[in-house]
């Protein structure tokens, strides 16, 4: 019996002849005895070492964000003058620098945060109905859908960069308006790929019968289509609020000089030039110091609170992304 | 169906393409507008490489700041989120594992302008890791974001990995959760430990997609999230280490300089391909599998 799972073990796997000697050699040592025991108390320390490094890992990957919530909470030249982590805040909690934000410029961040909302929801939107549309074109076999896949992979593998880009946009007089940066970040080649992936997940009997019933194009993609796999379409819905979200160079690039439509990222920005400088006065107004990471904890923390929520769609999106190359 | 999918590549991937021919062939002037621009050969790409006589080229050195960044990001970027794959995979508390993997995540999503910001605290003169490593590792007290020395691209790749190593080991997690749970049964069986399970088993197992996804990433050298070194380039303080093609591509294309920076563009496209080409071909003859 032994023998069988030996060799079974050996036969599917990849090991080197000098994994097998391993093996074999240490089944000698289990049966001379008294391994058993040894075995148990350094397995419960292996436990331990792996937990306690997976819990350092997951702490160096929070304490910067921690950072900057409790300087953000602390009184301006005590955490000025403080030069290690901020653990908790510093000269005592306290609101002044969030009641400092949302005073600058007349609530300057709050009109940041609406155009980025704006430009989140017009990215959505666009790019959800680009990515459908195309998904459902990709999925179909017909004699265009390989050209068409080209025509969408094309632009992944080689682009002529910002430059031309701007040029076009300029030239169509989308520069300065919302419309500059939904239409150029909304979706990408790599989206359009993952929703036709997500239309070959319905089941063709189910579509065919609809034909049968007289469905339209529109009707079987919206009506008995989309329903079935819009899970799938969760993760380009995901991927496309969060890089909108947190885009910046769109509207720094072709939105430049009309602060009225800037998003929330290039106020952080003014914000954090504006509160550095506050340091150099003779008379420095402190509270005005930790508006800058006020600012950073008001435009982050509602995308850090949404995303434990999407673990498996983020997941889902990368192994995606990963099979198809 | 396919018409506005097709209306939107075509105006902003094809005729931007199509532009790009007489925007670096052309002495682009914005005053007489592109078609009345004269025709000026090669010359955009000559001053790339030259600098236009004003001694050493700004593109060149953003060429080899992207190159250093590329392979460290290659090296060190690319084993740590193996290492943290294999970590996660040695631990048995679903709920707890998962909560853990979850938090690593959350850097990858946090805005560039955000993590510039934090960088650019922390490493401040009198910053908090600039204090703790002058403290334990006896480092210089300076302004770690804005230094002409390499130092910068230790940092600069010190948070980026910091950055994507919870979101890159995914993959490695997943590839490891599919490794067929009888190896491990029967290496059991047979007393192996688990540090022998997982030098003679996991690591095996995952080793084929360890290195075809590295040499896929070949490929992506240039493109690598650069758009970092955009919002940290100071011109008078870390320009010779900091600049990279895509914050050099940038900075023309805000200057009006859209000659130069579809140069720069076009320059990092075709090179870039050419590497991915070569990424394939080399996965597809080392690991037997290959992306197109």
């Amino acid at each position: 019996m032994d023998k069988q799972i030996k060799k079974s073990a050996v036969s599917e796997s990849e090991m080197s002849e000098n994994a097998k000697s391993k093996l074999i050699t240490s089944t000698k040592g289990l049966k001379t005895g008294g391994m058993v025991k040894a075995k148990s108390v350094g397995a419960m320390i292996a436990d331990v070492v792996f937990i306690v490094l997976l819990l350092v890992a997951a702490i160096i990957c929070i304490i910067p964000m921690w950072h900057v919530l409790m300087s953000s909470l602390s009184q301006g030249d005590d955490i000025y003058y403080y030069n290690g982590i901020a653990l908790w805040a510093q000269g005592g909690i306290t609101f002044e620098s969030y009641g400092e934000l949302f005073d600058y410029e007349d609530g300057l961040i709050w009109i940041g945060y609406g155009n980025t909302l704006i430009y989140v929801a017009g990215s959505l939107l666009v790019g959800l109905v680009l990515n459908v549309l195309a998904g459902y074109c990709l999925s179909r076999t017909s004699k265009l859908s390989r050209v068409m896949s080209l025509l969408c992979v094309i632009p992944v593998v080689f682009s002529a960069g910002q430059a031309p880009l701007y040029y076009v946009v300029n030239a169509l007089g989308l520069t300065k308006t919302y419309f500059s940066v939904i239409f150029t970040e909304c979706t990408m080649g790599m989206y359009m790929i993952i929703g036709a992936m997500a239309f070959r997940s319905v089941p063709a009997e189910t579509v065919e019968s609809a034909r049968l019933d007289g469905a339209g194009h529109l009707t079987v993609m919206f009506r008995i289509m989309l329903p079935q796999c819009f899970s799938l379409f969760m993760v380009t819905v995901l991927f496309t609020f969060v890089s909108s979200w947190n885009s910046f160079i769109g509207a720094q690039l072709y939105n430049n000089g009309a602060d009225e439509i800037y998003p929330v990222q290039l106020i952080l920005q003014s914000i954090k030039e504006y509160s550095d400088h506050v340091t150099s006065a003779v008379n420095p107004r402190w509270e005005r110091y930790p508006m800058q990471f006020a600012g950073i904890v008001v435009a982050t923390l509602p995308i850090m609170i949404m995303l434990p929520f999407f673990q498996k769609q983020i997941e889902s999106g990368v192994l995606g992304g990963a099979v198809k190359g | 169906m396919f018409l506005p999918v097709l209306l939107w590549l075509v105006v902003f991937h094809y005729i931007p393409l199509a532009i790009s021919i007489p925007l670096v062939f052309k002495e682009y002037d914005q005053g007489e507008g592109l078609f009345n621009s004269p025709w000026s050969g090669w010359d955009n790409f000559k001053w790339l490489f030259t600098g236009g006589g004003a001694g050493s080229s700004a593109f060149l050195n953003a060429l080899r700041n992207t190159c250093v960044l590329g392979l460290l990001n290659l090296t060190i970027g690319y084993i740590v989120p193996v290492i943290f794959a294999l970590i996660v995979s040695q631990v048995r508390f679903k709920k707890y594992r998962r909560t853990c993997q979850m938090i690593s995540y959350l850097p990858n999503f946090v805005a560039a302008v955000v993590i510039v910001q934090i960088m650019q605290n922390l490493l401040a003169q009198n910053g908090a890791l600039t204090t703790f490593m002058s403290n334990v590792f006896g480092m210089k007290k300076q302004d770690w974001v804005n230094v002409n020395q390499p130092g910068f691209w230790f940092w600069y790749i010190a948070f980026g990995t910091w950055q994507a190593f919870g979101y890159g080991s995914i993959t490695y997690i997943s590839a490891i959760s599919n490794i067929d749970g009888t190896l491990y049964e029967a290496a059991s069986i047979d007393g192996a430990n688990r540090w022998q399970m997982m030098w003679r088993i996991t690591i095996p197992c995952i080793m084929p997609m360890v290195i075809m996804l590295w040499m896929l990433q070949i490929g992506l050298v240039f493109k690598v999230g650069m758009d970092k070194t955009y919002l940290l380039y100071n011109a008078s303080s870390n320009a010779e280490y900091c600049d990279t093609l895509f914050s050099y591509t940038m900075r023309m294309t805000m200057g009006g300089d859209l000659g130069l920076a579809t140069a720069s563009s076009l320059f990092q496209s075709i090179v870039g391909m050419a590497l991915m080409v070569i990424a394939n071909w080399l996965s597809r003859k080392a690991a037997g599998v290959s992306m197109f």
